[in-house]
């Protein structure tokens, strides 16, 4: 039988990451209420294995990983226009912040992720605002710990160089 | 610009938005309503295989067990079941003639050689 509390308690504790994950993947606000939706139905189906598995939060990010890149898949091979009729409430990847500096740096760090390529956007947000390690991070997205941290390098380091202004802007002052 | 670990810490501490408080419930529900329909639909759908696959092992039965002779369409026309029957009477017949026939040749034969 299904535990709610135990629903509750999965979706409290890792909706967040899964949400920002989906925000990766899918732009409209639609999109990734369907996709965290669908997440949690899966789990739902598997909360009895959860107890065997090594570590909860790889586990259900990678479930929610695969969901994804599926749901990208599906996306990609039906036609774009159902995308761009869909985009009309874009979610945001932070919370806006009241510095106008910070706000400033918040804003082109949003555009400077978008701009990354897809793999690389995935896990600079595992490693910095999940703070998960480059072995977690190869566990959800099914690569080598080594690759993750390749990745993470060349991601962290363009991040670097298209932040550059704002962020000895917000340094200075 | 500053070193590496600097430059993470900063942009690390941008908190991500929250899932909107909104959805939670909606979610939840689906999750739930999806886990209590799908194994009464899973058991329906067992029940529609497990009638399927019976009938069809009920019919490889059939034809495994009975002669082909007797899967053959019935004889409506009742000509050519005369027909036929005659056909059998007279195989029959004709079956019993020759033996007679062969042996009465045996026995003549017999009673040549004695």
């Amino acid at each position: 039988m299904l535990d709610c509390d135990e629903l509750e308690r999965i979706y409290d504790e890792h909706s967040v990451s899964a949400f920002a994950l989906f925000c990766r993947f899918a732009r409209s606000e639609a999109d990734v209420r369907d996709l965290l939706q669908d997440w949690m139905v899966q789990i739902a189906s598997k909360v009895d294995s959860l107890e065997s598995v090594a570590s909860e939060r790889s586990y259900l990010l990678r479930i929610a990983y695969r969901l994804a890149v599926d749901w990208t898949r599906r996306r990609n091979s039906q036609q774009r226009r159902v995308a761009a009729a869909s985009d009309s409430g874009l979610m945001s990847d932070f919370h806006a912040e009241e510095d106008p500096d910070r706000e400033t740096l918040r804003r082109a760090l949003e555009n400077s992720l978008r701009n990354l390529p897809a793999e690389q956007q995935i896990v600079m947000q595992l490693k910095l605002w999940d703070a998960m390690t480059f072995s977690e991070i190869g566990e959800v997205i099914g690569i080598s710990p080594n690759t993750a941290a390749s990745r993470y390098r060349y991601g962290l380091s363009k991040l670097q160089e298209q932040l550059r202004p704002f962020y000895q802007e917000l340094c200075e002052s | 610009m500053t070193d590496s670990s600097s430059f993470e810490e900063e942009v690390s501490n941008f908190s991500r938005s929250p899932v909107p408080s909104e959805w939670k419930e909606k979610i939840l529900d689906a999750a739930m309503e999806a886990h209590r329909v799908e194994p009464l639909f899973g058991v329906f759908a067992r029940s529609v295989t497990a009638v399927i696959a019976a009938c069809w092992m009920a019919i490889a039965a059939f034809y495994w067990i009975t002669p082909a002779e007797d899967r053959s369409e019935p004889v409506t026309d009742l000509k050519e079941l005369n027909q036929r029957e005659l056909l059998l009477v007279a195989d029959r017949v004709s079956g019993r003639a020759v033996e007679r026939a062969s042996t009465e040749i045996f026995e003549r034969q017999l009673g040549d050689e004695s």
